[in-house]
């Protein structure tokens, strides 16, 4: 087991590795000058020639490759090009609204989509399984960004239940943090949920037509008992497993949402920092944010590993 | 299970679908026609604004600047206006914006302290160092954190802010500039003469208009005479120095002498971020929030505060931007209360906010739209066909394209309408809407069915329709367009390549205000084909040394024949920003940027 | 309503022609078994047929501009209302069924093509497939929507582009699927068999392993292609899309969601096509799944 762990991590070195390259060459190739943007319009040519100068940019592609490599290796994400501010500060600073928006999204998601994902295993192929799978469906079907307009125009512009948008810390005002998480955590909540619950559909159904499910109905036990004792028990780590996978849609989902509600996340800092072609913090955002997606992934598979002793190793 | 309830469940789900299309959009449309009542309700308010003003303050100044009460006198309503209103609407613009100073007979000066402004900001700042990152968020915030010797009132004149008074010798080449008392950094210690030289220098590194400066200057030309007075010596009579120092955006902020001594090519950081102007920086989270608070040491000049000159009062106990990144929300926000302004709302917020009696608008109307063009890639490096586009051009298609008509003026004039330098030069040219006459200049410059580059970006709210109304208007011609998708990082940064034959974009009188700034006819900017036309160049050091309003004047409508024959870029027409703000916020107007000193709040 | 139509045909079914009658028959059955499936279908068929009748179907130039009449509400004359520019909602909601088919058909049948060449080569020759399937995994964890708008930085902004970039993000999760469906192939029976009778690799790969990983690559496929539809809408709304003339459904709701009071038509009725067509491509995907391979439901 060890020995698996062990060889897992070390393969996850290399997919790093390739996301560390492709991402520098996709930015570094992509038009946009970063000194360019900083200069403005108005700039002088030489202007612009000494901010690239000053900022290192004027150096071969190569060596600035290595130096981030080398930075990387020491920790050291490096800074802002346009602030100065260290970028692992903040990517730090944002990962308190991200994380905060990703959990509230995950429990608004389970909670919904647990219950009415085995409402439809136990209903299967009746017109409530249908209904509640083409709602699942309907769920990922729909862009994030058009779900969370119409939310707010519903409900912080026509009826005013919600703020439309911001962010408040929750040291600050806890009740307000969660008021202004509402929206955004059901915009993206959708997406989520309705994964899960076709998810938990398929498995409970799986597990609902093994022997000892069959066993135990014919056992007289109720079908309540069943459901919850035995199909709902053994489903639960795939449900796991997609909690975990989902998080790759989580996080497309979330860079979205943060731009249309306004939450000082990691995805508007990524976004604010491609408009400027920040390089730093593209490089080192998206890193992190890859590292977090792999090794979720790590875990998932470790846990299956350990949890179902039919995988091998 | 029947058949038919299966049918149904796919069917359900598809009416429900359209019952919530049908729903948004009946909730959608309802709010499309405005309620005059509202806007009558408006009018009286802003007519007891009025009535505070005492009389000597109605000075007559033309001036464009943010008129509240033009938004209203709709044409619909403009009878009632007239009905209810002493004064007619068009006594309104001439007035001077309150000062601070006045309404003290009705507030007393005390109660007008305290409260937290907070602000959206119109972008993400991403630098507060004003000589190294040109953006306009850059200026609005810093502007408030740092100072200039010398800044633009109301009415875009040079006054003393930092200075307390400076002579010019009778050979017209050497100033000599004493600082005023009180001025303290941020960080409690005084500021010397020693500080304003460094930080002079950190912007002639750079700034054009700096540059000029700089380069006019003689040998050693800047020294310091003591602690307080130094003195700038020129080789020839130079009178653009006050014009050159007071322009508010890349201006000459005055750093502590440490700060300054750091290239302007790289930002100083947020340790160096210390001024002496009337709020300091508190708290910086990149990318969410800035927030500033009251410099307790900051002491006012005794003149009435006027933009950025006279006295600026912080009274103000914080002032904070947030970061909100789109347009909608920034609006929702504002109208319920969530922060008090919002720094360049879309201008179609317009109509739905001047109905909103909570809301007051400031606008500035000095954005001009730009079609830029490149001089040295074929077709346009042909004269004949930049003047064929010039004469399409209908500048009312693409400045309606921007927003409401309230928001939006032609004009011809290259340094804006209703500024001190709006010139009538070769204004035939501008607008001639003339189809013909262009597909007669694109045959002779054989031309016909040419591949035009139009750079357009994708995102960018004021520029995007501009594209839009361009490639049509340009085929109609007997061109072919090519318009690529792309964002204004790549745009901006393609500018000084050779990849395109024009782009989009605005200018604003804030930051182009005359020919010192204006690239093109200082020929340094290395793009569009690095237009450089020697006669521009001759223009240009005229300008800088003419002493008389008359005299630029003059320089200024040769400038703009020059540029409406030559047709290095077409300006069709100036737009506003606004500012709408919750009205408890009091005394603010923005003649150029969004400035909050002298800005009270009234709880 | 598709499925109405479907319900009625058995009756009329009845006094037409043997062969369409069995084939009717055969549509009704398999309705019966997956009325969601066919409903999907229908979706995908009614959107199909609108964007090949766009020009016929009362709609003007949807590039046209008007920029003195912006924003005229949803009336008689202009059904979805008018944008800020003054062109025609409904037009460029019609015009952009195309975009967004066209963009989802191309990349589910660009991606998983190659897909499908990557898999099996990865799959078949061990060498190859630790350094593909690293890069795979690195492209993977990126999220999509990003590495989707850095691919469009760099390409720069057409349709063809947006094809092209979405091509590069969906194509890893298809190729681990055939990947994984080839390594299992490889160690069956018939295999074993086809490679001791001496067959070439390449005759093993094209009579054996293509073919059966044909069903889970079709049912993928679906699902890119919907994928697909969605993110040109992200790149769109985040600025990274086509040109904002070219009329894509991701392109009036990037331009729509300025002006939600103001005119919420605009972004409304895309967003509706939108995720009707999605839904259908999803919903007709979920059925393909369980009627070609039924062993997939494990990974939904």
């Amino acid at each position: 087991m060890t020995g698996y762990i062990v060889r897992r991590v070390l393969a996850t070195l290399p997919v790093l590795l390739v996301v560390a390259l492709v991402v520098f060459a996709l930015i570094r190739f992509a038009p946009g000058d970063p000194a360019a943007i900083i200069a403005g319009q108005e700039a002088t040519q030489e202007e612009v020639e000494g901010i690239r100068r000053q900022l290192g940019l004027d150096r071969p592609l190569p060596v600035q490759l290595g130096i981030w490599f080398r930075d990387i290796l020491r920790g050291d994400l490096g800074q802002s090009i346009l602030s100065k501010h260290e970028v692992s500060e903040l990517i730090v600073q944002r990962v308190v609204p991200t994380l905060s928006l990703a959990v509230l999204t995950e429990i608004f998601a389970l909670a919904v989509a647990i219950p009415i994902g085995v409402l439809a295993a136990w209903k299967a192929n009746s017109w409530i399984d249908r209904v509640v799978m083409v709602f699942a469906t309907l769920g990922f079907s729909i862009p994030v960004f058009w779900l969370g307009f119409i939310l707010i125009f519903f409900f912080a512009v026509k009826i005013p239940l919600f703020p439309a948008a911001g962010y408040v810390a929750p040291s600050e005002d806890f009740i307000s943090y969660l008021h202004r998480l509402a929206l955004p955590a059901l915009a993206t909540g959708v997406i989520i949920m309705a994964l899960i619950a076709r998810m938990t559909r398929a498995t409970v159904l799986e597990t609902l037509n093994e022997d000892y499910v069959r066993t135990a109905r014919s056992k007289g036990l109720s079908e309540k008992l069943v459901l919850i004792r035995h199909a709902l028990r053994n489903a639960a780590l795939p449900i796991i497993t997609v909690v975990g996978l989902g998080v790759a849609a989580l996080l497309s989902g979330l860079v979205v949402t943060e731009s249309v509600f306004g939450i000082p996340g990691l995805g508007r800092l990524l976004l604010n920092a491609i408009v400027s072609r920040d390089y730093p913090i593209i490089q080192g955002t998206i890193l992190i944010i890859s590292v977090v997606y792999v090794m979720i992934n790590l875990l998932v598979d470790i846990s299956y590993a350990f949890f179902d002793p039919r995988v091998r190793y | 299970m029947s058949r038919k309830s299966r049918a149904m469940s796919a069917i359900l789900v598809l009416l429900g679908v359209l019952l919530l299309s049908l729903l948004v959009a009946c909730a959608g449309t309802e709010p499309a026609e405005p309620q005059i009542i509202e806007v009558e309700k408006e009018v009286i308010k802003e007519v007891e604004v009025i009535k505070e003003v005492p009389v000597e303050t109605i000075v007559t100044k033309e001036v464009i600047k943010e008129v509240p009460v033009e938004k209203i006198v709709t044409k619909e309503v403009i009878k009632e206006v007239e009905v209810q209103v002493p004064v007619t609407p068009k006594e309104v613009p001439a007035l001077a914006q309150p000062t601070p100073a006045l309404p003290a007979a009705l507030i007393a000066e005390q109660d007008k302290y305290g409260g937290s402004l907070k602000v959206v900001s119109q972008a993400s700042v991403k630098s507060m160092d004003p000589a190294f990152a040109p953006a306009y968020v850059t200026t609005v915030t810093s502007q408030h954190v740092f100072e200039q010797l010398f800044a633009w009132d109301a009415n875009y004149v040079a006054q003393p802010q930092m200075v307390d008074s400076w002579k010019l010798t009778n050979d017209g080449k050497t100033y000599e500039i004493t600082l005023r008392d009180g001025l303290i950094f941020h960080n409690d210690n005084p500021v010397t003469s020693h500080d304003a030289i460094a930080s002079l220098g950190r912007w002639w590194e750079k700034q054009a208009a700096g540059k000029l400066v700089f380069q006019s200057m003689a040998e050693g030309g800047i020294q310091a005479v003591d602690d307080k007075t130094f003195t700038m010596t020129f080789q020839e009579p130079f009178g653009a120095l006050l014009n050159a120092a007071s322009i508010p955006h890349r201006y000459p902020a005055t750093f502590t002498k440490e700060a300054a001594m750091l290239t302007a090519f790289e930002d100083v950081g947020e340790e160096n971020i210390i001024g002496s102007g009337p709020y300091k920086l508190k708290l910086w989270e990149p990318g969410n929030r800035i927030v500033l608070e009251r410099h307790e040491q900051y002491s006012p000049r005794s003149e009435p505060g006027s933009f950025l000159a006279g006295g600026s009062v912080p009274y103000l106990d914080e002032i904070t931007w947030v970061e909100i990144p789109n347009e909608e929300t920034k609006i929702a926000g504002l109208e319920t209360g969530e922060w008090d302004i919002v720094d360049g709302a879309g201008l179609d917020f317009y109509d739905q906010l001047s109905m909103n009696p909570d809301i007051r608008i400031a606008s500035y109307p000095g954005h001009q739209s730009t079609i830029q063009i490149h001089v040295g890639v074929p077709p346009t490096d042909n004269k004949l066909v930049r003047q064929a586009i010039l004469a399409a051009i209908d500048a009312e298609a693409f400045m309606s394209s921007l927003g409401p008509n309230e928001l939006w003026t032609l004009c011809g004039s290259v340094y804006y309408c209703n500024t001190p330098l709006e010139s009538q030069g070769g204004a035939d040219l501008y607008n001639q809407n003339n189809i013909e006459r262009a597909r007669e200049l694109i045959k002779e410059a054989g031309a016909e069915g040419a591949t035009i580059k139009v750079m357009n970006p994708n995102d960018y709210g004021t520029i995007t329709p501009l594209g839009l109304v361009l490639k049509p208007m340009l085929e109609d011609i007997g061109l072919t367009v090519e318009m690529p998708g792309m964002d204004w990082a790549t745009l901006i940064s393609k500018i000084r390549g050779d990849d395109y034959n024009m782009f989009t974009t605005w200018w604003a009188q804030w930051a182009v205000a005359d020919p010192i700034t204006d690239v093109v006819v200082a020929s340094t900017a290395g793009y569009a084909g690095d237009y450089s036309n020697p006669r521009f160049q001759e223009l240009r050091l005229q300008y800088a040394a003419a002493q008389t309003a008359d005299e630029r004047l003059s320089i200024v409508d040769e400038i703009q024949e020059i540029y409406l024959d030559e047709v290095p870029k077409i300006w069709l027409g100036q737009f506003s920003s606004i500012f709408p703000h919750r009205t408890t916020v009091k005394n603010l107007d923005v003649p150029a940027i969004p400035m909050f000193l002298n800005v009270w709040m009234d709880n | 309503m598709a499925q109405r139509e479907e319900q009625a045909t058995p009756e009329i079914a009845k006094y037409s022609a043997l062969s369409l009658r069995s084939a009717t028959s055969r549509l009704w059955v398999l309705t019966k078994r997956n009325p969601t499936m066919m409903g999907g279908i229908a979706i995908v068929l009614v959107m199909a047929v609108l964007s090949i009748l766009a020009p016929l179907l009362n709609t003007i130039d949807p590039k046209e501009i008007d920029p003195r009449n912006r924003f005229l509400s949803p009336s008689m004359d202009t059904w979805f209302g008018s944008d800020n520019v003054g062109r025609d909602v409904y037009s460029r909601t019609i015009y952009g069924t195309r975009v967004s088919l066209i963009v989802g058909a191309a990349v589910a049948v660009i991606a998983t093509f190659s897909a499908a060449m990557i898999g099996v080569l990865s799959g078949y020759y061990r060498k190859v497939d630790a350094v593909l399937m690293r890069v795979m995994d690195g492209l993977m964890s990126i999220p999509s929507v990003l590495l989707a708008m850095a691919l469009m930085a760099l390409l720069g902004g057409s349709v063809q582009n947006v094809i092209i970039a979405l091509c590069v993000v969906e194509a890893p999760r298809a190729v681990r699927i055939v990947r994984a469906s080839v390594l299992s192939l490889r160690e069956q029976m018939f295999v074993d068999a086809a490679r001791a009778l001496g067959t070439s690799p390449i005759r093993i790969l094209y009579l054996h392993i293509l073919p059966n990983t044909l069903a889970p690559l079709i049912v993928q496929a679906t699902y890119i292609g919907a994928s697909a539809v969605l993110v040109e809408a992200y790149l769109s709304f985040l600025g990274a899309g086509p040109p904002p003339d070219v009329p894509s459904w991701g392109n009036i709701m990037a331009e729509g969601r300025n002006y939600i009071r103001r005119a919420v038509w605009v972004i409304f009725f895309p967003g509706v096509f939108l995720t009707l067509t999605v839904l259908g491509i999803n919903l007709a995907g979920d059925g393909l799944r369980d009627n070609l391979d039924p062993r997939l439901r494990r990974r939904m």
